[in-house]
């Protein structure tokens, strides 16, 4: 499963590591801006995604009724299983229950593993891990308190990073965001063979609610 | 009343209290429980020990398995689950009366040699107590509930006859067993649960074990293993729920506000591949009743408590990319302290008015160099059953340099029930 997010985007490069064969990922575009089960910030960029990792990628619509997200994975994982014969699905579940069972139901209703390779990983070393493993990400939406506008449309690195951790330490937040706090967008990974440039403009939507609007996306 | 024994000259004693470790320490025991521990003069009428080149430290407690099952150890190994559960239950059938007896018998010597004095046990409770009576260890058991096999009415009759026989005993403690939600009905669970609060006794359960048996819970029930345990009236003080690696962080919140209890076996849930993950590290930080258990020599393959320790720290380790997430001596902990706890036994710690439930360990290269601060990751990270030169359960040795408490050969015993189960089962 791929958003396009930090999360999934590592989940990934785990798998390619670990030898397995990758041959399809799954976006799903969720309709509900608040889905607790898909990421949707972001989606903008999600027609890029197969040209950024180089593996055939199915963008499938979220459904109009939020309750019936977790038919319409199953429904995408059964498709999948059959036209890709797949063994597994992989999902970045780090911390978030809600999206581990749920993602394990569906796979196991459409006879697939599901594994989750990050899962309950310490927040602050994975953010370590994600920096020196050399994700470029950047966040493009926040909406918790300590998060600012400028944090937003900046490719993570050291300087951002520690300012985040500060945020964490000072407002008890999930340091790896899987409270919500932020949400991310992935632009370049060791493995992927493009990388992503994206243009817009940070829009602040209250206090401590901001999103990158992003205006124009690229493959480099 | 036996004579006062002095266990002369450790060169440690891992105390499991406050006193952290001990060294070149004695522990007398008098009456079945520790009298002292630290410099201690022989007084007369003292049976002395030499302990010099050992390390003592508190009795281990496999907190789940099937005694029974040894008889099964390797049948049908790296089959998949599904295929060697079938197996099992084929096998299963045959071992009743006097073979499963002298399995159990097989399995407590097994356990006894290699430093465990206390288990909870399930399947086949009357022959199980008898083996355990034989070899000396504590052990907890009750008829289980099982429909596939009973039906629920005999099994609570054979479980109020368990109580009855077995409350009160020394040695053997009485549980009200029940295998899974899955093999029972909702109203036998709930009655069940019944039973455990009227006597006050442990309720133990398979739980959250496959991902197959937590959705099709959801599906058929509502509501995840242990909601549906929870609102049956089965989550209590004394509810011991094992395995749980398919479980949610809100199931387990809930356990802990119940105040039950969660038992981690980590062989078998690696070797029969049923995925999930036990959170130990979030579980201790939650301040939940966490035990370790070998689960049954078919499905582990042994029941070597200090194997065990060193695999559910590493699992940890390796889940959280955390070297620290659990440590030596959490694991310790879980299998002394408590394990106890959860069994309602009074031991698991080396001090004075304790249960002289001991390991006495032989000081053996493997765990060289060895220092007071090394002890604990000595114990957990190199040492195995092997090591152990004697085990004590409530002041009397059960094992003591190959011998049984009856003065036997414990390993021309041992050889002597495995033919006499194999050739029952062939």
């Amino acid at each position: 499963m791929f958003s396009g997010g930090k999360d999934s985007a590592f989940a990934l490069h785990r798998m390619l590591l670990s030898g397995f064969e990758v041959p399809v990922l799954l976006t799903i575009r969720s309709k509900d801006p608040s889905s607790p089960l898909f990421h949707t910030p972001g989606m903008e960029a999600s027609h890029l995604f197969e040209g950024l990792t180089s593996i055939r990628t199915e963008v499938v619509e979220g459904p109009d009724d939020p309750d019936k997200e977790q038919e319409v994975l199953t429904k995408a994982f059964r498709d999948l299983k059959d036209r890709y014969d797949l063994d597994a699905v992989c999902a970045g579940a780090l911390l978030s229950d809600f999206q581990r069972m749920r993602f394990s139901e569906a796979a196991l209703d459409a006879g697939l593993i599901c594994y989750a390779p990050l899962w309950r990983k310490d927040g602050g070393r994975y953010m370590e891990e994600l920096l020196s493993f050399g994700l470029d990400y950047m966040l493009v939406s926040c909406s918790s308190a300590g998060f600012l506008p400028e944090h937003l449309g900046k490719v993570m690195d050291r300087d951002l990073l520690e300012r985040l951790m500060d945020v964490s330490a000072k407002w008890g937040s999930h340091p790896a965001f899987e409270g919500g706090e932020a949400e991310t967008l992935v632009l370049d990974g060791p493995l992927f063979p493009r990388a992503l440039e994206v243009k817009g403009t940070v829009m602040t939507e209250g206090e401590h609610n901001a999103r990158f609007k992003i205006e124009e996306a690229v493959l480099k | 009343m036996t004579e006062p024994i002095l266990l002369k000259g450790a060169r440690f004693v891992l105390t499991m209290t406050g006193q952290g470790v001990l060294e070149d320490a004695d522990i007398r025991i008098e009456d079945g429980r520790i009298a002292g521990a630290g410099p201690l003069r022989k007084q007369r009428g003292d049976e002395v020990v030499d302990c010099r080149r050992c390390i003592i430290l508190p009795g281990l407690v496999n907190c789940h398995t099937h005694s029974s099952m040894v008889a099964l150890r390797g049948l049908n190994d790296d089959a998949p689950l599904g295929e060697w559960l079938k197996s099992m239950w084929e096998v299963e059938g045959e071992l009743t009366g006097e073979t499963a007896s002298l399995a159990s018998e097989m399995a407590f010597l097994e356990m006894v040699r290699s430093g465990t004095t206390s288990c909870l046990d399930m399947y086949e409770a009357f022959e199980a107590a008898k083996a355990a009576d034989r070899v000396g260890i504590r052990m907890s058991n009750g008829p289980a509930f099982l429909s596939k096999f009973n039906a629920p009415e005999k099994t609570f009759k054979d479980t109020e006859r368990f109580i009855s026989e077995y409350k009160g005993h020394g040695t053997i403690g009485p549980v009200v067993n029940v295998h899974a939600m899955y093999t029972n009905s909702p109203e036998t669970i709930s009655k069940a649960a019944e039973m455990s609060k009227a006597h006050d006794v442990p309720f133990h359960i398979h739980c959250s074990e496959t991902r197959e048996e937590v959705f099709e819970c959801r599906k058929e029930r509502g509501k995840l293993p242990v909601e549906e345990l929870d609102s049956l009236g089965a989550l209590w003080e004394k509810s011991i729920l094992v395995h749980l690696g398919w479980a949610s962080s809100w199931e387990f919140k809930r356990m802990h506000e119940r105040g039950a209890s969660a038992v981690h076996c980590p062989s078998s849930n690696l070797k029969l591949g049923t995925g999930g993950f036990f959170p130990m590290k979030d579980l201790l930080s939650q301040g939940l009743r966490v035990g370790i258990g070998t689960d049954s020599a078919a499905s582990n393959n042994s029941l070597d408590m200090f194997r065990e320790m060193k695999e559910a720290s590493l699992v940890q380790k390796g889940q959280y990319w955390d070297a620290s997430a659990v440590r030596a001596m959490d694991v310790l902990k879980a299998a002394t302290v408590t394990g106890n706890s959860i069994l309602g036994t009074d031991a698991g710690r080396i001090e004075a008015g304790a249960q002289a439930d001991l390991v006495l360990l032989k000081i053996d290269p493997v765990l060289l160099p060895l220092r007071k601060y090394t002890l604990p990751s000595a114990l957990v990270y190199s040492a195995t059953g092997h090591l152990v030169k004697g085990t004590m359960v409530g002041g009397e040795w059960v094992c003591l340099d190959g011998t049984m408490k009856n003065g036997k050969d414990l390993a021309g015993r041992y050889e002597h029930l495995t033919d006499k189960v194999q050739g029952a089962l062939l």
